[in-house]
């Protein structure tokens, strides 16, 4: 798509204007129909000093999760279950807006969102991250770094902490001796090395974030679009295709039909990530 | 531990005047001015620029030359052990010093009169080197962003472990508790913009080491020249289709 | 051209951490052979005219080094991953393998398997490490192979399934045993081929077919790691050193903390295998089955009884077929029960045990000195051909070894040493190896190398290395040093040195000036290291310029210390005085030259400083020093004597004295946490029994509560009418003291730095920098205090400190072990082919017991043990004896003693003779032959009445 030099200035001097402009003809400046997300890129293994990790691409938005493994004493309240614990970063590189030093609100607020997620089960049962004999358990340190912040960041780094909990291998464990120290079990058994483990995770969430604008549904909207919009609702499908989740912020109020039409296009998504 | 072998050999299996291989990327991230990953062996960085670009506050804008910053930090996930938040590294902080100070050196920033460069760099792997390897990825995000410079800087560090001059030290080796320089060169001025080291040596392993240092620059100038050209020639092709589907 | 290649690995490291590391694969690795064309030259090492290539296993390099090092196995392959699994598991193998690849005539090729590109192998999924690295060593040998079709290549591993894969593979393979038959040009390889498990484990397959001989277990099996260290912590079993009884291998100690008492190991069984400086876990039998410590002295007879009996049993066992007359491992020894201190009716039983499980082998890789067990048909000689025999250890406290040989006829007159490999529970003795021979028996150039291997004595020349750091002779003063301001030049004094005769490092030299005021300065300057340091540049030989330490005091005329200093110097000595000279040179009130005047002033200051230093409560002690007169041309010992001490010893000892201290304050008081000292620890009352039993026998009372009150208890024991009677005592209280040993000043607490000898706070080791590492130590810190060089960084690193100190203590003792060895060899040389009877003027009693005496005939310095019933047994060897107690086995033949322990007397029953201790008696000396080719002196008493009247004292 080519842009006048005229459209640019234009679209400096009066963004609203100029994206409503667009969307009076159902499109979108970067050429995508309103209903239309970007494409999705997702490469596991990109850090080979991690446990696991996982690169993700939204268009050009990016996140990169990287889980850390700890031994740990499980915690009182919860003494048959490791932990999950996930933390966003948004480093200033993310985008032109930021400046160094500042911990961003936008950070935490996914480390919360995210967070709450790992922590109540709903990626994966944390029952599964228990050693044999049961007196230390494993901690997860999921960091993901957002390292380009164009919009739908709820989106990227869940599936982000989600591809890298896929990857994720928990290595073989001794049962623990008296002095309930966990070591590495011996690669020298006769039956050869003991084999690490995978997590069975729970069936997938898929997230997606939507924009209303002047009334209209815009899914996956970039970080300038995110800018322009009335309200944001994040919602999230799961495994059966059903809504298992909806976040709005602020903003006009989201009508039936919106809600319809962004369910489509999470299961969509859903379809193309998962397969049928 | 045995850094070098009966035979000659380091423990990864290099022998004593070898770098490690090296691996690039360009325009890595899409919203940046300019960007790319560089790769010693294990250790990888990302740096990001924005700039130059109208300084942000005012007061500490410098009407005759571009002010060039960076921050450097390193991914929870990138050392053996996980790395807890904090803010007030002051290794960290003093890395990103030296990294902007010495490519500032090779910026024409007397071309940039009130503006400011903001080089970002994230360590996402740790294998030893990191300082150099930020240096290496942080130049070819500048030349990214088409940040106007002097000359083409690459950096390499060496080290001295029993008995031996050692190019590159990774991790294992820079924990075996010798002495390590790291140096940056202008390397088609032959200039030095950055040396430094922590330890104590004598002036004779002093000057061996930075000497097999400067040799390791000189390879990665070679590596950084073939990857700027690669880049760009991607660059031109990439216009020249665009120009002919217009 | 570098290939990566990423693998990841578990470590355990306090956490659970992830590590990646690169690993490269290259193409520039040849195999060093001039038949490969592709080879670089400068990699050339194997020969081209090599029978056959050899690919060496980690097996065998682990447990065949003896074999390996045979001058006649050349041109062999090491696999890099062989290099590495030997470091990892076994570090003196480690560095005698990289001598091998160093060594130009042994043509070892260290092949870096692991990152060429074609022989490099991942582990397979399921794949343990161990199998992975098999498969390389394997491919390693494929390769080889491959690239010189022209040339056998030899696999050589002692694992049976390495071999099964690698002649699948097409690649031929042996077991060092196969090998070295195979090289049929050098008998002698087969020798060398370690009994270990892999051997063994092949002569059962191979003896599998023909009916196996069913062997009876003689041993328990050693529990399992796991439940030892279970049993451990459950306090059911108690771990230890073991330390065997210096005649017996079948009785030993282990001190341990879970128990107050050293617990007793009696016998075979309750060894179970477990051998001196072994770490073993313990478990304590039941109390009434407890023993106490013999009051028994174990006869020459017993012991060669003991030793001719070794091996009957399996020979029997061998011979006799389905009859296996095994010793029962509960039963005591024949022979030996009274010496394994088998006194069951003692009063003094304490804690008895039985070894469980070894924790650690402590066999000596540096192996074992001794001699092949005669034939036991007299007369009889080993035959040709392979013979299994048992070595009789020179060490009486380590069992016969038995080892394969081909060579047992050349053998049988020399002294060799032998490695130990296994001990398996079907086998009475160790099995080992033939490592090399080390001469003929009792030569004396061989016996002295037996007591070096024996007390680990490093002979090795220094390195190149090492003499490259040697300034080249002649040494000259340099321009430097003469203007180093820090230096002070005192060549303008009158300074001498006084040393034994003959001495060659010259390293203490003495002065003293009057200086104005009446005051007096006294001075004292010191310099193992390559001869021509010690015996030159660092050795103060006079009317030469030497670089020197100097300590100097202020001192008021009666000896009073005003300042002390210390400075590097430079000193011309004016005269190398013997300790004779010196005296002559004091007592010669003539002689009023200024080196002669000096030492009587000196003589003087030394006599105040030694007074104030006995008021103290240091102790003077006697120890029974010895000299030869050595014939200059065959070094043999000519003539045998106790050292005289002159005042002149006793002058430059107490300047000694007074530099070691000083310098143990100074470095102190700059160091308190890295100064290398010297403690004397205060000896445990108990440790004075014997010596109060002894002086209350003879009617004296010893306090031994300080060190002060019992250099007056000793100053106390004096008998008018027998001079000798206190060095005696005092000889006896030298034998109570512990040890002294060197410590590092931050790991005790000050009252711990005592010197009790001494009653000195602080003491250390200063004076003999060329020939005790201690003070070279010492002289650094010093100058680091003087602030005249930097604090060495390894005095700060705690537990290196600590492995220095610990490597200085036990070089030390062995040093000492290996003097009084080799006091004891050229004592048996000089009474080679002579009898001596040594009178009762000059031969007493130093302790009793129910059947003999220790006797000390200090003319000679030689302390041993008599048999009271000597006389009675002669012509009846062999007695095998193995009654408790008392002798009283042969009845009516042998008369009973009587043994008074309060008393320290045994008496004949019938009244005709007593002894009680310090008694003066006359022996024989001479020379014995016994069992396991060990030379002893055996003292015989000679009856009193055959002596003249004068000398039937006490």
């Amino acid at each position: 798509m080519v842009v006048s030099l005229e459209g640019d200035a234009f679209a400096r001097l009066y963004p609203r204007e100029y994206y409503a402009k667009f969307v009076s003809q159902g499109m979108r400046p970067d050429g995508r129909v309103l209903t239309q997300e970007r494409p999705i890129s997702i490469v596991r293994d990109v850090v080979a000093g991690a446990d696991s990790s996982a690169l993700v691409k939204l268009g050009r938005a990016t996140a990169l999760a990287g889980i850390k493994l700890e031994v740990a004493s499980p915690e009182d309240e919860r003494p048959g279950e490791g932990s999950i614990i996930v933390q966003v970063e948004l480093p200033p590189m993310c985008s032109a807006s930021s400046r160094p030093g500042l911990v961003s609100p936008r950070a935490a607020r996914l480390t919360e969102e995210l967070g709450g997620l790992a922590e109540s089960g709903a990626l994966c049962d944390l029952a599964q991250l228990t050693h044999p004999g049961g007196r230390s358990v494993w901690v997860a340190y999921c960091d993901v770094y957002v390292l380009d912040a164009d919009g739908s960041l709820s989106d990227v780094c869940l599936l982000a902490t989600l591809a890298a909990l896929q990857a994720l291998r928990l290595p073989a464990l001794e049962p623990e001796g008296a002095g309930g120290a966990a070591v590495p079990a011996p690669h020298d058994t006769p039956e050869g090395p003991a084999a690490p483990r995978a997590l069975r995770l729970e069936p997938p969430l898929t997230p997606l974030t939507c924009g209303i604008f002047g009334g209209a549904l815009v899914v996956d909207p970039t970080a300038e679009e995110e800018a322009l919009m009335d309200a944001l609702v994040c919602l999230r499908v799961n495994g059966d295709g059903q809504l298992a989740g909806v976040s709005k912020l602020g903003g006009s109020g989201l009508g039936r039909e919106h809600l319809a039409t962004a369910h489509m296009a999470a299961m969509r998504r859903h379809l193309a990530l998962q397969g049928p | 531990m045995e850094y070098v072998n009966t035979v000659g050999l380091r423990l990864d299996g290099r022998r004593p005047n070898e770098i490690r291989q090296l691996r690039a990327e360009m325009s890595t991230l899409a919203s940046a001015d300019g960007s790319a990953t560089f790769e010693m062996g294990n250790t990888k960085v990302l740096a990001a620029v924005y700039g130059p670009r109208e300084a942000s506050n005012r007061a500490q804008t410098d009407t005759s030359k571009a002010t060039v910053r960076c921050e450097y930090s390193m991914a929870a996930f990138s050392s053996g052990e996980r790395r807890r938040r904090g803010k007030s590294d002051r290794r960290a902080t003093e890395t990103s010093l030296a990294i902007a100070n010495t490519l500032e050196q090779n910026i024409l920033t007397e071309l940039l009169p009130r503006t400011q460069i903001d080089i970002y760099v994230q360590v996402l792997q740790a294998d030893g080197g990191m300082r150099c390897a930020a240096i290496n990825a942080a130049f070819l995000a500048l030349a990214d962003a088409g940040v106007p410079m002097r000359d083409s800087v690459a950096a390499c560090a060496a080290g001295y472990l029993d008995g031996t001059a050692l190019l590159d030290l990774n991790y294992t080796e820079d924990g075996g508790g010798g002495p390590e320089v790291a140096v940056a060169l202008q390397t088609g001025l032959h200039q030095v913009l950055m040396l430094q080291t922590d330890s104590k040596l004598s002036m004779e392993v002093f000057e061996e080491v930075v000497e097999l240092a400067s040799n390791g620059c000189r390879a990665v100038a070679e590596f950084l020249r073939t990857t700027l050209l690669a880049h760009v020639g991607r660059l031109s092709l990439a216009t020249s289709i665009a120009k002919s589907e217009a | 051209m570098l290939q990566s290649k990423t693998f990841v690995k578990k470590t355990k490291r306090g956490k659970i951490l992830k590590v990646v590391r690169e690993h490269y694969l290259r193409e520039d690795i040849y195999s060093g052979s001039p038949l490969d064309p592709e080879c670089d030259p400068a990699s050339f090492k194997l020969s081209p005219d090599a029978q056959r290539y050899i690919v060496l296993d980690t097996n065998v390099a682990l447990h065949q080094m003896d074999f390996l090092e045979h001058a006649a196995v050349t041109d062999v392959v090491v696999p890099a991953i062989v290099l590495e699994e030997v470091r990892a598991r076994n570090q003196s193998v480690f560095q005698r393998l990289k001598a091998l690849t160093a060594s130009d005539f042994k043509r070892f090729y260290v092949f870096a398997n692991e990152n060429h590109k074609d022989t490099y192998v991942k582990q397979d999924p399921g794949e343990s490490p161990n199998d992975r690295n098999d498969r390389a060593i394997r491919r390693a040998a494929e390769w080889y192979s491959q690239r010189m079709p022209g040339k056998p290549i030899l696999l050589l591993t002692d694992d049976a399934g390495n071999r099964t894969k690698a002649i699948e593979a097409g690649v031929e393979a042996m077991s060092c045993a196969a090998y070295a038959r195979l090289r049929e040009d050098v008998p002698e390889l087969s020798d060398l081929v370690s009994a270990g498990l892999a051997t063994q484990a092949e002569q059962r397959e191979v003896g599998g077919g023909a009916g196996p001989k069913k062997k009876r277990r003689v041993f328990e099996d050693h529990k399992p790691l796991s439940e030892v260290t279970a049993g451990i912590k459950a306090g059911r079993y108690h771990q230890g050193t073991l330390r065997v009884s210096r005649f017996n291998p079948w009785e030993g100690y282990i001190a341990c903390q879970s128990v107050e008492q050293e617990i007793l190991l009696s016998g075979r069984g309750a060894l179970n295998r477990a051998m001196d400086g072994d770490v073993v876990a313990v478990e304590l039998l039941l109390e009434e089955q407890w023993r106490g410590p013999s009051a028994h002295l174990p006869t020459q007879a017993e012991l060669d009884a003991a030793d001719a009996s070794e091996g009957e049993e399996e020979v029997l066992g061998e011979d006799g077929g389905a009859h296996i007359a095994q010793v029962d491992p509960g039963e005591h020894y024949p022979g030996v029960a009274g010496a394994a201190g088998g006194d069951d009716t003692s009063a003094a039983r304490q804690p008895t045990g039985r070894v469980v499980g070894i924790i650690k082998r402590s066999w000596r890789t540096r192996g074992y000195c001794g001699s092949l067990q005669p034939p036991r048909v007299p007369g009889a000689s080993h035959g040709p051909g392979t013979a299994s025999v048992l070595v009789c250890p020179v060490e009486r406290r380590y069992p016969f070894v038995r080892i394969t040989t081909r060579q047992a006829a050349t053998l049988s007159d020399k002294r060799i040493v032998v490695a130990i490999d296994a001990w398996d529970t079907d086998s009475l003795y160790p099995t080992g190896h033939y490592v090399r021979t080390l001469g003929a028996i009792g030569d004396k150039e061989t016996e002295t190398e037996v007591l070096l291997l024996e007390n680990d004595i490093n002979t090795a020349p220094f390195t190149p290395a090492v003499h490259a750091c040697v300034p080249p002779l002649p040494w000259a003063l340099g321009e430097a040093e003469a203007a180093d301001p820090a230096r002070a030049d005192l060549r303008h004094l009158p300074v001498c040195s006084v040393d034994p005769p003959g001495c060659k490092d010259i390293d203490d030299a003495l002065h003293v000036r009057r200086l104005a005021g009446g005051n007096l300065e006294l001075g004292r300057r010191i310099d193992m290291l390559p001869k021509p340091l010690t015996e030159d540049i660092c050795s103060l030989r006079s009317g030469v310029d030497r670089l020197a330490f100097s300590a100097i005091w202020e001192v008021t005329p009666d000896a009073q210390i005003l300042s002390t200093r210390f400075t590097k110097s430079i000193i011309r000595s004016r005269e190398a005085l013997t300790y004779a000279e010196a005296q002559a040179r004091i007592d010669d009130e003539r002689l009023t030259d200024d080196v002669s005047c000096n030492l009587r002033e000196m003589n003087r200051l030394a006599k105040i400083l030694r007074a104030r230093r006995s008021e103290r409560g240091a102790l003077s002690l006697a120890s029974p020093e010895v000299k030869f007169e050595i014939d200059t041309e065959t070094h043999d010992p000519l003539d045998v004597g106790m050292y005289q001490l002159r005042d002149t010893n006793q002058m430059v000892e107490e300047m000694m004295l007074l530099a070691n201290c000083s310098v143990a304050e100074a470095t102190l008081g700059a160091f308190p946490a890295c100064s290398l000292l010297r403690r004397h620890p205060t000896p445990a009352p108990r440790q004075f029994e014997p010596l109060l039993r002894a002086a209350a026998a003879a009617g004296f009372a010893i306090d031994a509560s300080s060190s002060k009150t019992l250099a007056a208890s000793l100053d106390g024991a004096v008998r008018a009418s027998d001079p000798y009677f206190n060095k005696l005592v005092r000889i006896m209280a030298t034998r109570c003291m512990t040890q002294a040993v060197y410590f590092n000043s931050g790991e005790l607490s000050v009252p711990e730095y005592h010197h009790y000898g001494l009653a000195a706070p602080l003491y250390t080791h200063f004076t003999s920098p060329i020939r005790r590492y201690a003070d070279v130590v010492v002289h650094r810190v010093l100058m680091a205090a003087l602030g005249l060089a930097p604090l060495p960084g390894s005095m700060r690193d705690r537990p290196r400190v600590a492995d220095t100190v610990d490597n200085l203590n036990v070089r030390h003792k062995n040093a000492q072990l290996a003097g009084r060895a080799s006091v004891e060899l050229h004592t048996l040389i000089f009474f080679r082919g002579r009898t001596v009877v040594a009178d009762a003027r000059v031969t007493r009693v130093m302790r009793v017991r129910a059947n003999g005496l220790l006797v000390f005939v200090p003319k000679y310095g030689i302390e041993g043990p008599v048999h009271l019933d000597d006389a009675d047994r002669a012509g009846k060897e062999g007695v095998s004896s193995s009654a408790p107690a008392a002798v009283d086995s042969a009845p009516g033949a042998v008369p009973r003693f009587v043994y008074d322990e309060e008393k320290q007397t045994v008496s004949r029953e019938d009244g005709g003779v007593a002894y009680t201790i310090f008694d003066t008696c006359a022996v024989t000396i001479s020379v014995e032959e016994t069992a396991g080719n060990r030379r002893v002196l055996a003292l015989r008493l000679t009856d009193r009445a055959q002596l003249p009247d004068g000398e039937r004292m006490g």
